[in-house]
């Protein structure tokens, strides 16, 4: 188990990249678009009756669903640096249509903050985002329905490889302790963030306000 | 071949300059190269190496034709599923993939003949289960290769069917128990039934549907291509080399013994060189005379004038059968059954987490708090595939079985997170009731459950054939899927919108007993 884990390994940050690359195209497409429709929505107060079903709409649209839309209007042959790329492209699409509307949900908090000269809550933003890139990055893995190669994809051929349901399972488990491991970092990176960006501790004033 | 080799010479003389044509062999004579069509892996036909080299039966007739044509050979790999779209659009100039040749298929492709290999589906099983014909599987799961049009058949014979993308999938949950029957092609078990280990424990129940199979082109803009390669396809019968190649491949030479004798007699030859069309085998018809639905009229006459009036082309075939029809209303209950599911489980592990994370003893604090951030830092697709992987193990998969373990998996990945926002409403009201803890954090409650409502299409992803998972399968050979991917959009968008107003309903009745009890 440990030589096929210790061949597994390069595979398998080869598809984590892959992930992040998905993420780190939805982020940027979740800012350039999400960040316009929130300054829209604050600045033009009539568009608010268009943007704000749209974006209601964007965010119950489930991913997975989207990325097959997506999918089934783009070229098959499409490829990106000689390489085929239509699933990444759809993936990262798809992933994108949450994080715009995850962005100008979060941007349009941020600026009624900034309104009321709430500087530290405005900056919540900036964990905020990288909370979102987080959920992406771990909902990229529904490419591999779509034939993506990455972690997720990658794990699986890795198990079919394998000739027994235990070593599987443990396959999974280690691949599983991994995620949990970096994500689990990158949460209390997360966590740090905010209370260094946050004023004096408040008990959820929502929590509060409700009881 | 003389007469083969005519055409391609007239095809040179007119690539002169090579300008824009339309004509798939000058195109290909002025590129220098043949795109073909082949299968990844199909043992003994097409297999890719790690290296991305090609081997296998097909591979070899595409090789012989590329070095007809003068030109080198450019392998695409192509499935079930993109085989047909790929040649008819053009992205390909042929493609000989294990392809069997139907009326159905005709329409969109243009096939070569006389054909170049027959097969007939089979159905494999354990060895120990007893199975003949179709009566003794009815009820039972068999699991198929998505896209293939035998799919139809088991669902008129009312048998659960799971898809599987790649054929190489099949003997894996075969060999793991996820699937008691698999149907395949008799072709591509033929080299794992040589194997003494797995002829011990599989074996073929029984075959249907004898097929040819072809090699296609585009419908339209090959005309010369797609005849010379019919004159190309009778020379190679008649001179064995289609023999030859299957052998080299230790492939079953029945039928090409059969097609080199009657390709040998003069009665199949007319006097100008063209092959008599009695003497080709008729593709097979698949569809069923009994299996047309009410609306199938309706659905004809919607693409017809998509097409007219707004240029779409619009693929409504699964409405004009009863059985897709029946299938496809069984994928909205399992979509239905897996909203109801993962909103159910959702809230039982977000409150049954949460109440022992803040009311267990420290022991059990810790491990559930523990579980509880592996939930929360897992990716969802990796928890579905180890659902599968475990539910697999441990029972017979089935339809029923990928409906649990993703309504589990599902429930737990959501229902972690929100356990741990009740843990900190909990720790923030400090004093009060658990139900006050969970009232504080019913936004994140609300918000998860409305996640796990949208995570639950990706159910299909383990098999599950809900509705985005049927309709993928049912139109797996279609050629334009958008707008039937658009309705799925519409459809679990509207789902989702309706699970938040129905939990928008329950927040507010849920805040207001929250105040009446305090």
């Amino acid at each position: 188990m440990i030589e096929t884990i210790r061949n597994f390994a390069p595979e398998l940050l080869a598809g984590i990249l892959v992930n992040l690359q998905v993420a780190a195209g939805a982020v940027a497409i979740g800012l350039g678009v999400g960040v316009p429709v929130a300054l829209l929505r604050e600045w033009v107060p009539l568009s608010r009756r268009i943007v704000w079903p749209c974006v209601r709409l964007m965010q119950a649209a489930p991913v997975y669903v989207v990325m097959y839309f997506i999918l089934s209007m783009l070229s098959r042959d499409l490829s990106l640096f000689g390489e085929p790329a239509a699933g990444l492209v759809a993936v990262t699409l798809a992933q994108s249509v949450y994080m715009t509307a995850y962005v100008a949900e979060n941007g349009y908090r941020a600026l009624e903050h900034l309104r009321r000269d709430e500087r530290n809550l405005a900056l919540l933003f900036l964990p905020n985002l990288l909370r979102g890139a987080v959920l992406v990055v771990m909902s990229s893995g529904f490419g591999a329905a779509i034939g993506v190669s990455e972690a997720v994809a990658v794990t699986m051929r890795e198990a079919a490889r394998l000739h027994a349901v235990g070593q599987r399972v443990a396959l999974f488990l280690v691949v599983i302790a991994l995620f949990a491991a970096v994500f689990g970092v990158a949460n209390a990176a997360i966590q740090t963030l905010v209370r260094w960006l946050s004023t004096p501790p408040k008990l959820a004033p929502l929590v509060l306000e409700k009881v | 071949m003389t007469a083969a080799q005519q055409m391609l010479d007239q095809a040179r003389a007119s690539t002169a300059g090579c300008t824009q044509t339309s004509e798939v062999l000058v195109r290909i004579l002025c590129a220098k190269q043949l795109r073909v069509g082949l299968r990844s892996y199909y043992p003994g036909f097409s297999v890719r190496d790690q290296s991305n080299a090609f081997s296998g039966f097909e591979v070899d007739i595409a090789r012989r034709i590329a070095d007809f044509l003068g030109v080198r050979l450019v392998p695409v790999v192509v499935d079930t599923k993109t085989r047909i779209p790929l040649v008819a659009d053009g992205d390909i100039d042929l493609v000989i993939a294990t392809m069997s040749h139907n009326v159905q298929r005709d329409g969109e492709v243009r096939f070569v003949r006389p054909h170049y290999y027959a097969s007939q589906s089979v159905v494999v099983g354990a060895r120990d289960r007893t199975v003949h014909d179709w009566d003794d599987l009815v009820g039972q799961t068999v699991c198929l290769p998505s896209g293939a049009i035998s799919n139809i058949v088991f669902i008129r014979h009312h048998i659960r069917i799971l898809t599987f993308d790649q054929p190489e999938q099949l003997l894996d949950a075969l060999e793991f128990n996820e699937c008691a029957f698999v149907m395949h092609d008799n072709t591509f078990f033929a080299e794992a039934l040589m194997r003494p280990n797995w002829a011990n424990r599989f074996a073929v129940k029984f075959g249907f549907a004898p097929t040819p199979w072809g090699m296609a082109v585009a419908r339209s803009g090959a005309k010369q291509f797609a005849a010379l390669l019919d004159e190309l396809s009778v020379a190679f019968h008649v001179d064995g080399v289609f023999l030859r190649l299957a052998r080299d491949h230790g492939l079953d030479d029945v039928f090409l013994l059969e097609e080199q004798s009657r390709w040998a007699l003069p009665r199949c030859i007319a006097a100008d060189g063209m092959v008599e069309a009695n003497c080709l085998i008729p593709p097979v018809d698949t569809s069923d005379a009994n299996d047309v639905s009410m609306m199938a009229a309706q659905a004809a006459w919607l693409e017809k004038a998509a097409t007219n009036w707004l240029g779409l082309r619009l693929d409504l075939s699964p409405l004009k059968h009863q059985s897709a029809i029946g299938l496809l209303l069984e994928g909205v209950g399992y979509s239905l059954a897996l909203v109801v599911g993962v909103v159910l489980t959702t809230t039982a592990f977000a409150l049954s987490l949460a109440w022992l994370m803040t009311h267990g003893p420290t022991a059990m604090r810790l491990g559930v708090a523990g579980l509880a951030a592996i939930g929360q830092t897992s990716p969802l697709p990796l928890l579905l595939f180890f659902g599968f992987v475990v539910a697999g193990g441990v029972t017979q998969y089935s339809g029923f079985v990928a409906l649990g373990a993703a309504v589990v998996v599902i429930g737990f990945y959501n229902g972690t997170n929100a356990a741990q926002a009740i843990k900190d409403a909990h720790q923030a009201v400090q004093g009060r009731s658990f139900l006050s803890a969970v009232s504080a954090a019913g936004i994140q409650l609300f918000a998860f459950l409305i996640n796990a409502t949208k995570g639950s299409p990706a159910a299909g992803m383990i098999g599950v054939p809900e509705f985005l998972n049927v309709t993928t399968d049912l139109t797996a050979y279609s050629r334009d899927r958008v707008a039937v991917y658009l309705l799925l959009l519409l459809f679990y968008t509207g789902l989702v919108l309706a699970v938040i107003a129905l939990l928008s309903r329950l927040e507010t009745w849920l805040g207001n007993f929250v105040r009446r009890s305090s």
